[in-house]
């Protein structure tokens, strides 16, 4: 659901790492506007071991999709509607 | 002559000589072949070789030909080699870096409020996760809770008896328990305090939840240390009790969801709980050994080269063929994977081992001590527990 | 703050100095059918930690015929350990000089190690800023 805190195999914490991640595998990293590759951006986070880059690599946040059930989205439709 | 005739004079001296230089250096050898891995017990006990070779404990000795080197020591991660004592000693020292190590973590999480859609139990098993870091002396300083089992934990219940713990361990106080406070509300950023209206933000069809909320997300550095009693001085200015790793994403919220809870945090080991061990990994590995018992040469070399990881073998200039020869550069990159004894052209070329008693340890401590700290904390562990036993073996001798 | 026994589970480790030990718990049986020279004893929340490196350095000992541990049942934190020696030669001596050789090896271990990690700091002075 959201990133655990740590890696379940050796217990590295991964939980501040994740943002950045995303941030990197997301967002323009070189010159050519290219973002990094997942392999790069688990390089630079120092994620070594293979049990904590799957840990990332395989996440889905799907805390995303449930934070949606929240009284303050239907806010939003309201405003959208009344526009 | 049959096997049970009488040695003669050499053959007697040579059955009571003590093991050549070579011999020895031929024993700390671990044989890694092409399908099996050969020697692997060790065989420095007294009378394994003969009267002739003399393995009994001698300090001086194992004082002389122990070394440790060091590869490279930052806090969070160090790595040394230890050489010259048997696995069962590097085992216990790993063994007690992972599970014996007393350590600060989070154990008990008081919910005030949360209203997040991480339900309470979730929430206070990442808490508890989240690694500690603090002045060392404090923490050193800090006492341990013993905190009674629960009444349905038989088990538990057996084992504990409250005669055999002091009575100001019994109770959380100032000396035993730190305690951290996280007070969270999301609301909607606005004009007045933020200088940006997050409901015209997400009108104008914002999809970034930090632009139109305020603490949409809670990381471990809104954590609040509340220090107790003789706390105050302990764990005055930059030694007072934080997070390790500040940026760490505790819970997600949107507007008008709060949590507001308190933690009491006390020491404990890892073997209670995974969250207690100081270290993410401490582990060892032997240094691997390449032995090329036959020249290698030209495109053969390079095919040799090949077979291992880069930098472990190198190709040197042959005087005496003119072609390249392949050279052992540095056995410590190799992985041991025997992708060269699979090649028949270096059949009997090579000989693949790993030294039995050179381990190559890496540390990687979570924050809370340096890396290099909590391996000599291992080792007064480990001598704390000789001499516990010292006394124990005392009084039983006494009690008979 | 009077001195108290952090001791139950773990050993605080620069506390050995003030902690009372009369409060302790027998940790160490002699079990039944135990003889001078031949010896079976139970330790009370032990394992491989102690249990292996014990072993190790009681099978040093040229006095020593067998030596070995188990540990009987893996929901018990019980180690037990097993002496025999030659010649009439105690096995409590011999698991005491065990204990006794188990805490120097440490003493050295750890002066070594301090000796070469400073030396290692000396010459890196630089990474560990870092």
């Amino acid at each position: 659901m959201i990133i655990p805190i740590r890696c379940f195999s050796c217990g590295k914490v991964i939980a501040d790492l994740y943002e950045q991640y995303v941030e990197l595998i997301s967002t323009p990293q070189n010159a050519a506007g290219e973002p990094m590759s997942d392999g790069q951006a688990m390089d630079t986070l120092g994620l070594n071991r293979y049990c904590c880059r799957r840990m990332v690599l395989t996440h889905v946040d799907l805390i995303e999709k449930l934070l949606r059930y929240n009284p303050a989205e239907r806010d939003i439709i309201k405003l959208n509607n009344q526009r | 002559m049959p096997s049970w005739a009488p040695l003669s004079k050499e053959e007697l001296a040579k059955a009571r000589a003590p093991l050549s230089e070579e011999q020895l250096q031929q024993r700390r050898m671990v044989r890694i072949n092409a399908e099996t891995v050969t020697d692997t017990s060790a065989t420095d006990i007294p009378g394994h070789w003969g009267p002739g070779q003399d393995d009994s404990w001698n300090l001086e000795r194992f004082r002389k030909s122990l070394q440790i080197t060091f590869h490279q020591n930052k806090p969070l991660d160090a790595t040394f080699s230890l050489i010259g004592v048997d696995a069962s000693i590097a085992n216990a020292f790993r063994r007690i870096l992972i599970a014996e190590v007393p350590t600060l973590s989070i154990e008990e999480v008081f919910m005030l409020d949360n209203t997040s859609i991480i339900q309470d139990e979730v929430l206070a098993h990442r808490m508890g996760l989240i690694p500690l870091i603090g002045g060392h002396e404090g923490l050193r300083w800090l006492r341990r809770f013993e905190k009674a089992p629960p009444k349905d934990d038989f088990a538990a219940q057996a084992k504990y008896d409250p005669d055999d713990v002091e009575d100001n361990a019994k109770t959380p106080n100032d000396h035993n328990t730190i305690v951290l406070e996280l007070d969270v509300t999301c609301r909607w950023a606005n004009e007045k305090e933020d200088g940006r209206d997050g409901r015209k933000l997400a009108k104008e069809g914002s999809t970034d939840p930090t632009e139109k909320y305020i603490n949409s997300n809670v990381y471990a550095k809104q954590l609040v240390f509340k220090p107790q009693g003789e706390q105050v001085s302990m764990f005055a200015g930059e030694n007072a009790i934080r997070t390790a790793n500040p940026d760490i994403l505790i819970a997600k919220l949107r507007p008008g969801q709060r949590i507001k809870l308190s933690c009491h945090c006390i020491k404990g080991i890892g073997a209670d709980h995974a969250k207690f061990s100081p270290v993410a990994t401490a582990s060892y590995r032997l240094l691997p050994h390449i032995d090329i018992t036959q020249p290698i040469l030209g495109a053969d070399a390079k095919k040799f080269a090949k077979c291992f990881p880069k930098g472990v073998i190198g190709l040197e200039h042959d005087a005496e063929s003119g072609q390249e020869k392949a050279v052992v550069i540095d056995p410590m990159k190799d992985t041991v994977s025997r992708e060269c004894l699979r090649h028949d052209e270096f059949k009997d070329k090579v000989k693949l081992g790993r030294i039995r008693d050179h381990f190559i340890f890496s540390v990687e401590s979570t924050g809370q001590f340096n890396s290099d700290e909590l391996f000599l904390d291992s080792i007064r562990l480990l001598k704390a527990k000789a001499e516990k036993f010292k006394r124990h073996l005392t009084e039983l001798e006494e009690g008979r | 703050m009077s001195a108290q026994d952090n001791d139950r589970e773990m050993a605080d480790v620069n506390e050995t100095a003030t902690v009372d030990f009369s409060r302790q718990k027998q940790r160490l049986r002699l079990l039944p059918g135990s003889t001078e020279t031949a010896a079976s004893f139970a330790f009370d929340q032990e394992d491989h930690t102690l249990g292996n490196a014990l072993r190790y350095m009681i099978m040093k000992n040229p006095d020593v015929e067998f030596c070995g541990y188990s540990i009987p049942h893996p929901s018990e934190a019980t180690m037990n350990l097993r002496i025999q020696t030659w010649d009439g030669v105690s096995a409590l001596e011999v698991l005491r000089k065990g204990l006794n050789d188990l805490a120097d090896l440490c003493d050295v271990v750890e002066d070594t190690f301090t000796v070469s990690r400073d030396k290692f700091n000396a010459a890196n002075s630089e990474q560990m800023s870092s």
